[in-house]
């Protein structure tokens, strides 16, 4: 999975394509070693609409995000999820834990 | 060789072979001055292949013309007679042709060295060949001792499964025809189903998936098996069980570590089904009555995440030639096999498969729906099947 990140205003931007899974792990945490040292955000918004997939393994990452999220009173915003990552996120019942934006349908 | 602790490269046992006396007294000269202190020596091919049923050598080092062996004729005969070890195998040699040398490195010689030999540079990689063979021989036997502890832990897994004997004593006291695939990986995952009969007319059966894979999940699949036994007293109450055994979990799981989980208690007697699941796999309901698929759902946050998290059970009809499937995610998180194909194999499975109980149809599936993606397979696979009477 490609990882794209920006900040503005608060706000860090994570765009996220391609396949996330186990073999994202080393490459997803430094990602979080990121929001770890980071002191501005208040918000993270990953953006999936370009995931194809995820594991169960990423999914535990995203389990990771949010511990270290909220210890440091972020809130994480999961967007755009389609398809295979869509329904994952609903059988997980991850609503329960991220506050899921849904993929916004242009035309 | 001795216990890789204490095992030092100069105690290795090196043969020379060279049938000329002053060539063979230079080298053990050379080889006793650096400290090399277990060293063989042969005249001749028949004395070296003789001292080699003895002597299990951790370096050749070996004239290529010998009086009764020369050349790659030479090398196959020495590495034939060391078919249960592997030597390192060097040539000494005054001279060789390029040609002639690559045919040798073909045969089984990893270095060559020629004579006369310059003494500094000849022990630099004796010393240097015995490094790579000690390193290789100590990753050999750790991978080795590894894969045997491996396997003797899948037998265990497989141990703690229902077996057959249980699945036809059921299918009598209880009416339920259950068939369960389990087709693990080489490395070990975190797969579990099992069968918990909770009094004459109820049935409970789970399947588990914890995250991840390897040694770490098969353990922690080990203490959710162990965990619902201490349970057993939930076994009826699907609700509270997972409830349960969900704050257990968020004791012991680790962060970013969770488990999917099915729990549904099958009742015999008035014909239903009552399920809770915790994000595993949608469940497929076939309705033999009304020929119809039903995906059930199975929401809810995997077990080990939050501790208070509520799990509220599900009920649902199940009637007689009802079947249940539940399946592990790697059935359909594979290149060959998704969502769709599988609701086009449920589809078959009405056509054909339905009337198959037991034996049968464990065959069924294993052949029409597990075999094809099984080369694919990066985790355990595990399908199963409940059929009523």
């Amino acid at each position: 999975m490609e990882i794209q990140v920006s900040e503005q205003s608060g706000i860090l931007i994570a765009l996220c394509s391609g396949r996330f899974t186990f073999v994202d792990n080393q490459h997803f945490r430094q990602f979080l070693k990121r929001i770890e040292l980071n002191n501005t955000a208040h918000t993270i918004r990953l953006e999936c609409e370009k995931i194809d997939f995820i594991d169960s393994a990423a999914l535990g990452m995203l389990l990771i995000l949010h511990d270290l999220a909220q210890e440091k009173g972020i809130r994480v915003m999961l967007c755009g999820a389609q398809g295979q990552f869509q329904r994952m996120i609903e059988i997980s019942k991850f609503d329960l834990l991220f506050i899921i934006e849904p993929l916004m349908r242009h035309g | 060789m001795a216990n890789p602790a204490s095992y030092s490269m100069y105690d290795s046992v090196i043969l020379i072979v060279d049938d000329d006396e002053d060539d063979r007294a230079l080298v053990m000269e050379s080889l006793a001055r650096a400290g090399f202190n277990n060293v063989l020596q042969a005249h001749s091919l028949s004395h070296c292949l003789e001292l080699l049923e003895v002597h299990r050598p951790e370096m050749i080092l070996t004239e290529m013309i010998l009086p009764d062996g020369a050349d790659t004729r030479l090398i196959e005969q020495i590495t034939s007679a060391c078919n249960t070890f592997s030597p390192v195998l060097i040539a000494l040699t005054g001279m060789a042709h390029p040609g002639q040398r690559v045919e040798w490195f073909r045969a089984g010689i990893v270095d060559l060295l020629l004579k006369p030999l310059f003494t500094d540079e000849f022990i630099i990689k004796i010393e240097m060949h015995l490094q790579r063979q000690t390193a290789y021989q100590m990753l050999a036997r750790y991978h080795e001792r590894v894969s045997a502890e491996l396997a003797a832990a899948r037998h265990m897994q497989h141990a703690l499964l229902p077996d057959d004997a249980m699945l036809t004593a059921l299918t009598q006291s209880h009416g339920l025809h259950i068939n369960g695939l389990f087709l693990p990986t080489a490395e070990m995952a975190g797969d579990l189903w099992g069968i918990i009969p909770c009094d004459n007319n109820q049935l409970a059966i789970y399947s588990c998936d914890v995250v991840g894979h390897g040694v770490a999940a098969a353990i922690q699949s080990f203490r959710i098996h162990a965990m619902l036994r201490e349970l057993s007293s939930l076994a009826a109450h699907p609700s509270h069980l997972l409830c349960t055994l969900n704050h257990k979990l968020c004791d012991l799981f680790e962060r970013g570590q969770f488990a999917t989980f099915f729990y549904g208690v099958f009742n015999t007697d008035n014909h239903t089904l009552t399920y809770v699941s915790a994000g595993a796999p949608s469940p497929l309901h076939i309705s033999h009555e009304q020929q119809q698929i039903i995906s059930l759902n199975s929401a809810g946050l995997p077990l080990g995440i939050r501790r208070n998290q509520e799990y509220i059970s599900q009920i649902i009809p199940f009637f007689s030639q009802d079947t249940l499937l539940l399946y592990s995610d790697a059935l359909i998180e594979n290149d060959h096999c998704d969502e769709a194909r599988l609701m086009e194999w449920v589809d078959d499975y009405l056509q054909y498969g339905v009337a198959q109980t037991g034996q049968n149809l464990k065959d069924y599936i294993l052949k029409t729906l597990a075999t094809p993606y099984m080369p694919t397979l990066e985790d355990d696979l595990t399908v199963i099947s409940v059929v009523a009477s």
